[in-house]
């Protein structure tokens, strides 16, 4: 059991692990879950600007501007990456109804 | 407080305590149960591996099975569906995510451990490693005007552009801090439940009832292992998208 | 007097999953009426389902933060 932590020569990549993805699936499972953390990204997104604005306001003293500044910059975030996500989603859609 | 009123307090098994007191140019490094609990699921994780890969046959059987199966998935299921073919020098950041938050939280169930990603500081550690790899990907990727002109839009007025920087870095770090928000609520939330099942024995003192709290901690208990696989199957599958999101930019 | 902060939290909450819930579950009842009508702007649909459910959901969070906030610092 010692010999475990000896052995640092180059770790292989295990035999079965070089496999070809499958072409058939569709991405979509995979956007369902990013729009499952969508809620909680606008939430955390905003509270990141707050915070942010909070602790610069302490630190220059210029309390409340940079708070509120830091909320709309925010919330702009969160619409952004919501933004983002939907004009991906409409163009995979796009690009399978021209395939079909 | 509520130790007083009631004499059990659910949270009190996650307040940290040091166990080693460490203090460089004071900064507080001290050892307590989240960070040797890391450390043993690290130790765990790594001397899995490095014992399988030292050992390894061609002809897979035992742990090298499971190993294999393990990283196969990883490789299969996340990197190249949601990455593709780009994606595979992402795969060790990736696998060593998912088994190290699926090996944390499975030794969180053994009684008397701690779960160290239940505390919303080593989740969000995880979360700032993730943001910072994201981004040196993409700026390695691209370089640095071409990442940074890949969150622009076309037709954006220049005036605009240093009021999209500050927005573009709180989006950015907002993707992994949900992930790490997730993550720890969902531990931190099955623990308490499992908790508060066995003070409940505790607290009612009688032996009749007890059974039914036995009851609910098995079943609790057997949840949180697929609750353990959910969140860090979770993780890493959207770790592997915000990669996805660096490397295929639109331009 | 401090004992209020903690009723005022769990109303909030309280009100924040009513509501939430009782939104989500309007609106994917809705969604699926018009699915089964034209199935074939079944995708678009659950796009707009999806996303309501995460303006939603965000609605419902930002309760929690604000409970928190009060439960925390009061």
């Amino acid at each position: 059991m010692i010999e475990v932590f000896v052995c640092c020569e180059s770790l292989p990549v295990p035999t079965g692990v070089s496999l070809k993805p499958d072409k058939k699936q569709d991405n979509s499972w995979y956007m369902l879950r990013r729009y499952a953390n969508l809620g909680i990204e606008m939430v955390v997104s905003v509270l990141i600007g707050a915070w942010g604005g909070n602790s610069l306001d302490k630190w220059l003293g210029t309390r409340p501007w940079l708070l509120l500044l830091g909320f709309i910059f925010g919330a702009a975030a969160g619409f952004l990456n919501m933004a983002r996500l939907i004009a991906a989603t409409e163009k995979n859609r796009n690009k399978e109804k021209n395939k079909a | 407080m509520a130790e007083e009123s009631k004499g059990i307090d659910p949270l009190h098994h996650f307040e940290l305590h040091s166990l080693f007191d460490l203090h460089i140019a004071g900064i507080d490094f001290s050892i307590n149960q989240a960070v040797l609990w890391t450390w043993i699921a690290g130790a765990v994780v790594f001397s899995l591996f490095a014992w399988t890969a030292a050992t390894r046959k061609r002809y897979p059987k035992g742990k090298q099975n499971l190993v294999e199966s393990v990283l196969d998935f990883l490789m299969k299921e996340i990197v190249l569906k949601v990455i593709g073919e780009e994606g595979r020098f992402i795969f060790p950041f990736i696998a060593t995510l998912f088994l190290f938050i699926l090996t944390s939280s499975l030794l969180g169930l053994i009684p008397g451990s701690f779960t160290p990603v239940a505390n919303i500081n080593v989740t969000a550690g995880l979360a700032i490693m993730v943001f910072v790899t994201v981004q040196a990907v993409g700026v390695k990727r691209h370089g640095l005007v071409g990442y940074l002109k890949g969150f622009v839009p076309p037709g954006v007025p220049s005036w605009i552009l240093p009021l999209m920087l500050p927005i573009e870095f709180i989006g950015q770090l907002a993707k992994p801090l949900s992930l790490a928000i997730r993550l720890f609520a969902n531990m931190l939330a099955g623990h308490i439940v499992i908790l508060v099942f066995l003070s409940l024995i505790i607290l009612l003192k009688s032996i009749p009832v007890t059974p039914l709290p036995i009851v609910g901690v098995v079943i609790m208990s057997a949840f949180e292992i697929f609750v353990a696989l959910i969140q860090s199957f979770i993780f890493s599958i959207l770790t592997a998208t915000y990669f996805a999101a660096a490397i295929h930019m639109e331009h | 007097m401090e004992g209020m902060t903690y009723v005022g939290a769990v109303i909030g909450i309280a009100l924040a999953a009513f509501g939430g819930s009782l939104s989500i579950g309007w609106l994917v009842g809705k969604t699926m009426e018009a699915m089964s009508r034209q199935p074939e702007v079944a995708g678009e649909l659950r796009t707009t389902m999806l996303i309501s459910i995460a303006f939603i959901e965000a609605l419902a969070l930002y309760t929690l933060v604000v409970a928190l906030l009060l439960v925390m610092t009061k």
